[in-house]
């Protein structure tokens, strides 16, 4: 970017400001500096003579037409309007340092709900808005006091949400934005623009066709307002309501354009040395709109308008226009656009509507770089008696600067720079940049964070694709791998004396994505047979590390709390995603805090769950095979603790003169299977018997815990301790059928549960029952064989069994577990007698 | 200095209120005096109220609170005055002990009148009353009011009517010299009664119960009232009796306003409207000329001499009412009225005055603010070329065309070649777009610039001018050629205007064919005719012009052919109801003899 020196003069400091507004009075200047004081600075003395209190941070600044009256508005919306004493020149040659402090009460408030003014001649125009709609105002000045408003518009235009899209920006900037920017325009044709020249003049046809033939007849100044959506509008001043030729009323205010962004200046421009022959307006965001009349041409074609639209870096602060150049602040620098070149630079293409960007194979105007910092508030300009234009300014840093610009910015003749001023310039730009940097720095981290959040909503998506899809596959394809699968052991640990049923969990992530921080894997422990008829449950939960594929994590819970376990339990795993880890802890704590709603709208959906596999856990994962117990490893086959005690006490010798009371009657049941059949389905064809009867042991064992090693099962008998602590032997033998009905001969497996404890029996034998019935279930039925038949008697079997356990469980007092009661002891029996009633033959 | 804090607080009440009555009878800078006064008497209510509530000083305090309260009413907030009310009340019902029942005022007013009833205090109770009412009436709560009058009347029900309770209100008037007041109890007590019935008039008047409302405001009339005041009855009366179809009842009650109050402007505008409903262009112009008169001489008076009364009827209507009863239209308008009524009537000169005059206060120097008052006017280059056909008819043809030339200037560029009306663009769907891109504005512009070529015709037809007048008619028929309909558009405003500029047409060509006629080209003549009277089809005398030229080309049988054929015509087009600046000035020079042609072509249809 070209740059230009220009000679910059600082005239007074008032400390760092967040938002100033400057307007020209005679040589000096009149600015607020965003406080409630307005500041009356004279130019000759260099120093502020009057100071203006209002009762409110001053926002908006207009002068009457005599340049006597000042109208102020404040941040609580109300116009002030007080006399300017001019005096006070005039008493200039008094030496008095102080500047006179004079207080504007609220006696002089003229309008309240004011959002923007401008004062024309006579008449003061407001802008407020109402019920969401614009309203303009006129009043007549010198009666303004006494009188009511004398003109309503409803414009109806319905305020879109607008304020506050520009959150990044500076606070001071979006402030500015959010109010509408009014400027008058006359006619140049008219003898009053001739006479006011503080307005901005337009050439006759240019506004006759921007705003109608009526205006343009009576000579009406028209006020041309840019809403902080970006749309302009236009109402004549002086005009009164007219009819359409439809018959009805004319709305007397009309949209014309959008720019789509906030407007900060509207103002003419003089082109081509043939009055102002353009109107120019410039939004927040950079976007500048030239329009200009093309007059009649010789072809009869009818005089139109061309709108040239102008894109610069932006954000622009303040803006104004002499001649045609546009001057104009962004935060950081001040800059100059020639308006004449931007215009013929465009005219080469024919539409009416003329886009140019940055990157146009036209290269369009670019602004040249004025060097004066951090400017936030300009004057109109002004000649200088050596002809050079003059600008006052107002830089963030709160000095009052007096810009004047060199005669022509493209010849080389720079006025060089004083080495103070040099030095302050370069302070100026040092921070300058460092504002910048510091800017974009949070604006980084911001992206990034926000980079980060998506890719992980990503990787999270995927994983829930990946898990459906396996999901819906596996009815068809249950060889294949799940991808993300969970693996389950009991196992029996001790801790303080005490012996629990510990349940290990493996979960194995085989998928092509890691699992992130942030899952959590649940576990939904569900014992369905209970006392209490409705089953009981009880979740755990785990967070995950980040598990890449192929890794494998453990967990365990404990699975007997207050010792009573109702064996089987099923274990539902599934995945869960908490989405509260998107946002930061902080951002998470003050939304719980500010908005109880919103907080609740983050908290109630707030995770993705997915079902893995379930696990069910019997009376045959529960064994406790192969631990050395207390009493030697010899457990009895058929001794009962009452015996053990016995024979622990008779190996002490301890006598005891109780009768010995009856032995404990080992309970047995026996399930036949078929050996063709297990042979088939534990594909060991050609094992021999004992072979056979030792890979259905380690089957009914180890099957769901592969962890476990099959060296606990060296021989077809296995004996263990129930999760009661009742021993129990578990006795593998191949017989021959021979009473079978048709087949004559037959050999079968029988399996056979020896305990002295009626529910361990009965726990076990469901429990065989049910991993048979998994086995046959598994197999493809063949067609044409009784398997069918018997796979239905076995159902009926499990059933009857699974009624069976639940009627004994029922018999236990829920309180400590134990039989109490002798009359039960009956039906007990009856159940037991139930319970050995046949052994089912299974084939 | 007076030795008790009673008789200090007296005299410093005392002294304001002379300084009032002082400021009164001068009527200068009233709104500093008035705030002035205010803010003394506030500072005054402050020290009264600082010590404890006695009924020794009651009467001072009230005094006090009552002069507060006529002037917060002007210059205070009402909250404040609410406040100041509830305050005293209090005050008082703590003065005899009493218990305050709650801060509601409608419950404070009833413990406080049944408290002081038959008391000493009652006419000072009674003075709060009247600023309640007053408060109250502002506020257009009647009810309240009417429960208020109820409990001063001792009448335990409501019978509901406002009205009856106000005619037999029974309050205790009673003045102490010593305790000077801002304004009289009585005064303000004559100026509620009649500016209740006034309020409710203006109500059943807005529901249009006229008859209702006649009832109440001939009782207004009868009560003692400011003039003005009562000139604004009469006008209301008069309202009623025109909406009544009693024009001549309603006629003499503007007349009584008028008698009452020279400066009720209403009357003098209704009276117009009466005068326009039966016809009376004079009087209507008549009425309208004095009003405009009476709005300029109050314009020029310096408002802030205009002095206000310390409680003004306008307070106690409200801006609303007071609107519904005095609004006039803007003077823009009734200087288009008259200048319009002139024209028609034939007051040529008149006419082109007012017409001059409305252009010269349109133009931004008079610094005319526009007033929303519902009327609306019709467009400014329409108004131009009205003004330009009064100047005209009124032989002012140099003043005529200049104005033409100024529409012709702001109009003709904004044609295009050619303008091709279809019903496919519509106004709503491009809401972005500039007036005067759009169809209908380049339509109207075709009217505008078509008519005042035709008008510039017509001037230079009077200055016996054929060449120019030639020159300007073609023009204007060149630029009403150029819109080209290429589908019956459904739009009411186009529709319009495509008549408009049909029968402009057929007047240009009509005029045109004249001039062809004066320089001896008939056949151009002819031709201009004939195609004058396609779009102007059934003209009379087109068709008449048309035989006539025929009979002159010696084309005798057409002639003939074409006599008969005219003499069939039966108005076939109901007549366009045109503008101004299209009708027929007064020496149509297209007017026709049709005596001799009568005579030429029946004699020539019997040698036949």
């Amino acid at each position: 970017m070209e740059g230009a020196r220009c000679l910059v003069e600082c005239w007074a400091d008032f400390g760092d400001l967040l938002s100033a507004k400057v307007i020209c009075h005679g040589s000096g200047v009149i600015l607020s500096t965003g406080t409630e004081h307005v500041l009356v600075f004279s130019g000759q003395e260099r120093r502020v003579k009057t100071v203006l209190q209002f009762d409110s941070p001053v926002t908006s600044l207009a002068l009457s037409a005599d340049q006597c009256s000042l109208y102020a508005l404040c941040e609580n919306h109300l116009l002030y309007s007080t006399t300017l004493s001019s005096e006070s020149s005039s008493f200039s040659s008094e030496q008095c340092d102080e500047p006179a402090l004079s207080m504007v009460s609220s006696d002089s408030v003229l309008v309240k709900d004011v959002l923007s003014f401008t004062v024309t001649e006579d008449i003061l125009i407001t802008v407020s808005l109402q019920d969401s709609f614009w309203t303009f105002h006129r009043y007549d000045l010198p009666h303004c006091s006494a009188r009511s408003p004398v003109f309503h518009t409803h414009a109806g235009l319905q305020l879109p949400a607008v304020i506050g899209v520009f959150q990044n920006d500076v606070g001071s900037q979006v402030r500015m934005s959010s109010t509408p920017t009014m400027t008058c325009i006359y006619p140049n044709s008219s003898a009053k623009a001739h006479a006011c020249k503080r307005h901005a003049r337009l050439d006759p046809l240019l506004f006759r066709l921007l705003f109608g033939v009526d205006a343009s007849l009576i000579n009406s100044a028209v006020i041309l307002s840019g809403l902080p959506d970006g749309r302009l509008v236009f109402f004549p001043l002086l005009l009164p309501a007219l009819t359409s030729s439809r018959g009805e009323q004319k709305t007397p205010i009309r949209i014309f354009f959008s720019i789509e962004q906030p407007v900060v200046f509207i103002g003419t421009a003089v082109i081509e040395d043939q009055g102002p022959q353009c109107l120019v307006v410039i939004g927040q965001r950079g976007r500048i709109l030239l329009i200009k009349a093309n007059p009649r041409s010789s072809d009869g074609k009818a005089a139109d308008c061309r709108f040239i639209e102008h894109m610069v870096q932006g954000p622009v602060v303040c803006a104004c226009v002499d001649g045609d150049h546009l001057y104009y602040s962004t935060a950081t620098n001040l800059f100059s656009l020639s308006l004449s070149k931007t215009v013929t630079n465009s005219s080469s293409s024919s539409s009416s509507i003329t886009a140019v960007t940055e990157g146009d194979s036209i290269r369009p105007e670019s602004p040249v770089c004025l060097n004066v910092c951090r400017v936030i508030a300009l004057t109109e300009p002004s000649i200088s008696p050596a002809g050079n234009v003059q600008l006052q300014a107002v830089s963030l840093s709160g000095r009052l600067l007096q810009v004047t610009l060199p005669q022509d910015p493209y010849k080389a003749n720079v006025s060089r720079l004083a080495s103070a001023q040099a030095g302050q310039k370069i302070k100026d730009l040092l921070a300058g940049i460092g504002n910048v940097w510091e800017r974009a720095t949070v604006e980084k981290q911001q992206l990034e964070l926000k980079n980060n959040t998506l890719k992980r909503l990503n990787h999270v998506l995927n994983i829930c694709h990946l898990l459906l899809t396996c999901q819906k596959k596996d009815p068809e394809v249950c060889d294949q791998q799940p991808t993300i699968s969970c693996q389950g052991a009991a196992k029996w640990s001790s801790l303080l004396q005490k012996d629990s049923l510990v349940l290990t969990c493996i979960l194995e992530n085989h998928s092509s994505c890691a699992l992130d921080e942030g899952w959590n894997l649940c576990l939904q422990v569900d014992s369905n047979i209970s006392v209490s008829a409705g089953g009981s449950s009880r979740t755990y939960s785990f967070a995950l590390m980040k598990l890449d594929c192929g890794e494998k994590t453990e967990v365990t819970l404990p699975l007997d709390s207050d010792g009573d376990l109702f064996l089987p339990v099923q274990i539902h795993c599934s995945l869960v995603y908490s989405l509260q880890s998107y946002l930061n802890s902080e951002d998470y704590k003050q939304l719980s805090t500010s908005e109880p709603s919103l907080s609740q709208l983050l908290t109630r959906p707030d995770c993705i769950r997915l079902a893995l596999n379930t696990l069910t856990l019997d009376w045959l994962d529960a064994l406790r095979i192969g631990e050395p117990t207390p009493n030697g490893d010899h457990i009895p086959k058929q001794i009962s603790i009452w015996q053990a005690t016995r024979k622990f006490m008779s190996s002490r010798q301890v006598y005891t003169g109780e009768p010995e009371i009856p032995k404990a009657t080992t309970h047995t049941v026996a399930i036949h299977i078929s050996s063709e059949l297990l042979r088939n389905r534990l594909s060991s064809h050609d094992c021999s018997s004992a072979g056979l009867c030792i890979s259905v042991l380690k089957w009914l064992l180890c099957e769901t815990s592969k962890t476990e090693g099959p060296e606990v099962v060296q021989s077809p008998v296995v004996c263990a301790k129930g999760p009661d602590g009742q021993a129990v032997r578990l006795l593998i033998k191949e017989v021959i059928l021979s009473d079978f009905r048709f087949k004559g001969l037959l050999s079968v497996v029988e399996v056979q549960v020896e305990s002295v404890s009626v529910a361990a029996v009965c726990g076990l034998h469901h429990a065989i029952l049910r991993r048979v019935q998994a086995l046959l279930k598994n197999a493809s039925v063949k067609p044409g064989t009784p398997a069918e038949l018997r796979g239905e008697r076995l159902c009926e079997a499990v059933r009857h069994m699974e009624r069976i356990y639940k009627d004994l469980q029922d018999f236990r007092d829920p309180a400590d577990g134990v039989m109490k009661k002798r009359s039960t002891s009956d039906s007990l029996f009856h159940l037991y007698l139930q319970l050995r009633e046949k052994p089912l033959v299974i084939l | 200095m007076p030795p008790t804090l009673v008789d200090r607080w007296t005299e410093e009440n005392n002294t304001v209120a002379l300084k009032w009555k002082e400021y009164e009878s001068h009527r200068q800078l009233l709104q500093d005096i008035r705030k002035h006064c205010y803010s003394e008497w506030l500072k005054l209510q402050q020290k009264a109220q600082g010590v404890a509530a006695q009924t020794k000083h009651l009467k001072l305090e009230i005094t006090i609170s009552y002069n507060t309260l006529l002037f917060s009413l002007s210059c205070g907030t009402p909250k404040e005055t609410k406040d100041c009310i509830t305050n005293i009340l209090i005050r008082a019902l703590e003065a005899v002990h009493k218990q305050v029942p709650s801060y509601d005022l409608v419950a404070l007013w009833q413990a406080v009148l049944k408290t002081f009833g038959g008391m000493a205090y009652e006419p000072w109770i009674h003075k709060l009353l009247l600023i309640q009412w007053a408060v109250w009436l502002s506020e257009r709560n009647y009810d309240g009011v009417l429960d208020l009058l109820l409990h001063v009347n001792h009448k335990s029900t409501s019978s509901g009517d406002l009205l009856a309770e106000t005619r037999n209100l029974t309050l205790s008037i009673e003045e102490d010299d010593s305790l000077l007041v801002a304004l009289a109890t009585k005064d303000l007590q004559e100026l509620l009664h009649v500016c209740t019935f006034i309020s409710i008039g203006v109500e059943q008047m807005k529901k249009e119960k006229y008859v209702e409302a006649f009832r109440v405001l001939q009782e207004a009339a009868t009560q003692p009232s400011p003039r003005a005041l009562l000139a604004h009855v009469h006008v209301l009366t008069g309202f009623c009796y025109a909406k009544l179809q009693k024009p001549q009842s309603a006629l003499q009650c503007y007349r009584k306003a008028l008698e009452v109050d020279f400066n009720c402007q209403r009357a003098l505008y209704q009276s117009s409207l009466v005068y326009k409903q039966l016809s009376n262009t004079n009087a209507e112009i008549e009425a309208l000329h004095l009003l405009h008169s009476a709005v300029m001489l109050h314009a020029e008076s310096n408002p802030s001499n205009s002095s206000m009364p310390l409680i003004s009827p306008d307070m106690l209507l409200g801006s609303e009412q007071i609107e519904f009863i005095c609004q006039i239209p803007s003077t823009l308008y009734i200087l288009h009225t008259l200048g319009h009524r002139c024209v028609l009537s034939d007051r040529t000169s008149e006419g082109a005055e007012y017409y001059l005059d409305l252009l010269a206060s349109l133009q931004s120097d008079s610094k005319q603010m526009p007033v929303e008052d519902g009327s609306s006017f019709p467009r400014i280059p329409a108004i131009y070329l009205e003004a330009a056909f009064a100047l005209l008819k009124a032989k002012r043809v140099w003043d005529a065309l200049a104005i033409c030339d100024e529409v012709i200037a702001k109009t003709v560029d904004l044609i295009p070649e050619s303008l091709l009306i279809s019903p496919l663009v519509s106004r709503e769907l491009v809401p972005l777009t500039l007036e005067a891109d759009s169809q209908e504005e380049k339509l109207q512009c075709v009217l505008w610039s078509g008519a005042a070529y035709y008008l510039q015709g017509q001037a230079h037809l009077q200055l016996k001018d054929t060449k120019e007048a030639l020159t300007n008619f073609t023009r204007a028929i060149n630029q009403l050629v150029k819109v080209c309909i290429k589908q019956k558009v459904k739009d009411p405003g186009v529709e319009k205007t495509v008549t408009f500029l049909e029968a402009l047409k057929g007047k240009a060509l009509s005029f045109r064919a004249v001039c062809f006629v004066e320089r001896g080209k008939l056949k151009e003549a002819l031709r201009d005719f004939q195609l004058s009277l396609q779009a102007t089809p059934g003209c009379m005398n087109t068709g008449m012009w048309l035989v006539e030229i025929m009979w002159r080309l010696d084309r005798k049988q057409e002639a003939a052919a074409m006599w008969k054929q005219i003499l069939n015509f039966t108005q076939s087009t109901p007549p366009v109801d045109l503008p101004l600046y299209l009708q027929t000035c007064n020496e149509d020079p297209t007017a026709f003899d049709l005596s001799s042609l009568k005579r030429k072509i029946e004699e020539f249809i019997q040698n036949c």
